[in-house]
């Protein structure tokens, strides 16, 4: 497994479970360890589901720096979940830092974040409670609403409108979006033991 | 005979029942229509050629080629005869589609293909002289797409004959789109000056006026071989003009493409590109079908090779058709689905045979509403002919050839009276004069019109037009 440490089961009970509080120990690509502790201060947690070569996601990069920037101050954390187990742990690194992620990204091999949220493409986001509570999941925009067809230019902010419902203590209008993207191949990749 | 009756529910069974693989069933689809572009340091941005690439990405290939996203292919089948197809049929799809729902399997070792090879660097051979940016272009991480110029050179100490151009995008990151001509008048070098370095923005086109398309090229393009027989007279002065369209990848990235020319003999066939436009088109703010039509009749026999369709975003609907003197029609393109990020140059798989008196008829929807999501407006406005992005198009190019060099003038000069003819017919505005006419006609044009404008108003009323349009008309060719 490299240097990344694998998501602990119990996340998993926890996500099944909705009052016991999500468990979650896994490390970045730069070797910091995250636990679930550090979200029990937070106002809410996004997860921003990517892979190395989709260029859909990698698209938003710049996009979710400048969320970060504008939400972490306002009490979110700000994760990105890679979650192409085929990559070796240096291209995820070199990756992330190419791209100037401004937020740790952390190695999904068993696809446990993906599992717990329910995510099923890239670029994909979660908004989550300090306790692991899934209130928003979907797409960053509406720019991509069908690959055919994508807009000239967004015209609903989706995942700024959550956070924006979510700091205000209210739910989101809009709990899910359909993400558009490229596939996170759940059936063909190895099951969280 | 009921026993082969029996043999035959059996071998059907059998095969409706196996799973398809990758070894046998999908690589075969994959090496023929994907890996020109899905292999290593190609355009797309990952390769498809190992079963592990193609396993991990087996839900998306079903979902995108299902929606025929991919390959990326607009033209549809029955309208125009082209080469270097990129389209999966029907049966390829679902086979894509099982293979995903069953488990995306590898399969028997003993089907396994070979990877299969290609050609690396200049796919048509050295050439003679490679042009390159002269310095490598910088585009940011994210925002709008960028249109790019850039002003190349040739630096010929004699006129010379172009036979053959090959684009080589430099960062295929972010390399979109790019098209190739020739400018012999200095403007784009004036343009790019005047934005201070070796290229200058530009969305619609060049900003020049009797621009020589050179080539062009899209992701999976295949180069043409060079064609002597067709060769373009360059004079010395003459620079070549890249268009590019870069796409932002996520990441800062720097380009610096280049072009690989090689050089012939004097043309033994000649060359014209017609060109077909609309440049009254007016569509008002939220029209959802807006159609608009244009018409250019061929002087004089003559063979259609390709055809290059262009608008910009609000097209959804494209038809170009021949319509024969004597009647009949040759659909020549139909794009039922116009998307301005994957347009192509489309060469037809035998040249096209067209008649002196051929009138080419072209035939564009627009949805200008707000229910259209590529809509560059909101709110929407009114849209008319333009090079910016919020302005729009009606034009195809059609490269024909002529049987000889000598052809080339007459039929260019008959073209032009008929653009005089469908201006004065169309507009009243002596001071909108379109860029199809060359500037060299415009003083004896302008002469002419005030000639007609009896009562000096600077517009042509009714009998003013008629009077102009008999003029023009007994000028033209007679195409029977």
């Amino acid at each position: 497994m490299g240097k990344f440490v694998s998501v602990l089961p119990l996340m998993i009970v926890g996500a099944l479970s909705a009052a016991a509080p999500v468990r979650f120990e896994l490390r970045d690509t730069s070797g910091s360890l995250h636990t679930s502790d550090e979200w029990r201060a937070k106002k809410a947690v996004v997860l921003f589901f990517t892979m190395t070569d989709c260029p859909l996601a990698n698209g938003y990069v710049p996009e979710m720096n400048r969320l970060r920037a504008t939400y972490e101050p306002r009490g979110v954390a700000f994760y990105a979940v890679q979650v192409d187990n085929t990559v070796s742990d240096a291209a995820v690194k070199k990756y992330a830092q190419e791209f100037g992620y401004s937020f740790p990204m952390l190695n999904d091999s068993h696809l446990a974040l993906a599992r717990l949220t329910g995510a099923k493409v890239t670029p994909e986001v979660a908004v989550l409670s300090s306790s692991g509570e899934v209130l928003y999941l979907g797409r960053v925009d509406n720019k991509v609403e069908d690959l055919t067809h994508p807009r000239y230019a967004a015209t609903e902010p989706e995942l700024r409108n959550a956070l924006d419902a979510v700091l205000e203590g209210k739910a989101p209008k809009e709990a899910r979006t359909r993400a558009v993207g490229c596939s996170i191949n759940i059936s063909i990749q190895p099951e969280s033991k | 005979m009921k026993f082969l009756f029996l043999g035959g529910l059996a071998a059907l069974a059998t095969t409706a029942a196996a799973a398809p693989t990758f070894n046998k069933d999908i690589a075969p689809i994959l090496y023929e229509n994907c890996a020109t572009c899905h292999r290593p340091g190609e355009v797309a941005p990952f390769s498809l050629l190992t079963y592990q690439d193609a396993a991990k990405r087996a839900t998306l290939i079903a979902t995108v080629t299902k929606k025929r996203y991919m390959p990326p292919w607009k033209p549809e089948p029955g309208y125009g005869n082209f080469d270097h197809v990129r389209r999966l049929t029907d049966d390829q799809i679902a086979l894509l589609q099982q293979w995903a729902a069953t488990g995306a399997q590898e399969g028997d070792a003993a089907d396994k293909l070979t990877i299969p090879t290609f050609p690396s660097g200049w796919q048509d051979g050295e050439p003679d002289q490679v042009l390159k940016l002269s310095a490598p272009y910088t585009l940011a991480a994210d925002g709008r797409d960028q249109f790019r110029c850039f002003v190349l050179p040739m630096n010929l100490a004699k006129e010379s004959y172009v036979s053959g151009a090959e684009f080589r995008p430099g960062n295929p990151r972010v390399v979109h789109h790019a098209l190739i001509f020739l400018d012999s008048t200095g403007t784009a070098r004036k343009l790019a000056a005047a934005s201070g370095g070796a290229g200058y923005p530009c969305f619609g086109g060049p900003g020049f006026t009797g621009a020589g398309l050179l080539v062009g090229w899209a992701p999976g393009y295949t180069p043409l071989p060079a064609e002597p027989a067709l060769s373009q007279a360059v004079r010395p002065g003459t620079d070549v003009v890249i268009q590019i369209h870069y796409h932002p990848s996520g990441k800062p990235e720097q380009d610096q493409s280049s072009i690989g020319l090689k050089f012939s003999g004097p043309p033994t066939k000649g060359r014209a590109l017609l060109l077909v436009v609309n440049r009254y088109l007016d569509i008002p703010a939220g029209d959802p079908h807006y159609v608009v039509k244009a018409s250019v009749t061929v002087p004089q026999d003559a063979e259609l090779w390709g055809i290059t369709p262009h608008a910009h975003y609000l097209a959804t609907d494209m038809k170009v058709n021949a319509r024969l003197p004597d009647d009949s029609v040759i659909p020549l393109i139909w794009i039922k689905d116009w998307d301005f990020n994957w347009q192509g140059q489309y060469r037809y798989k035998q040249p096209i045979k067209l008649p002196k008196g051929t009138k080419i008829e072209l035939e564009y929807v627009y949805d200008n509403s707000a229910g259209n999501p590529h809509n560059p407006s909101n709110p929407t406005v009114r849209v008319r002919f333009g090079e910016q992005t919020k302005d729009e198009m009606a034009l195809a190019f059609l490269g024909l050839v002529l049987p000889s060099p000598e052809d080339v003038q007459p039929f260019q000069r008959a073209v032009v009276l008929q653009y005089v003819e469908d201006f004065v017919r169309l507009t009243d505005n002596l001071n909108d004069l379109p860029e199809e006419i060359p500037p060299a006609m415009i003083p004896r044009l302008r002469m002419a019109l005030a000639l007609f404008d009896r009562d000096h108003d600077g517009k042509l009323n009714a009998e003013e037009r008629a009077n102009l349009l008999k003029v023009i008309q007994t000028m033209m060719p007679q195409s029977q």
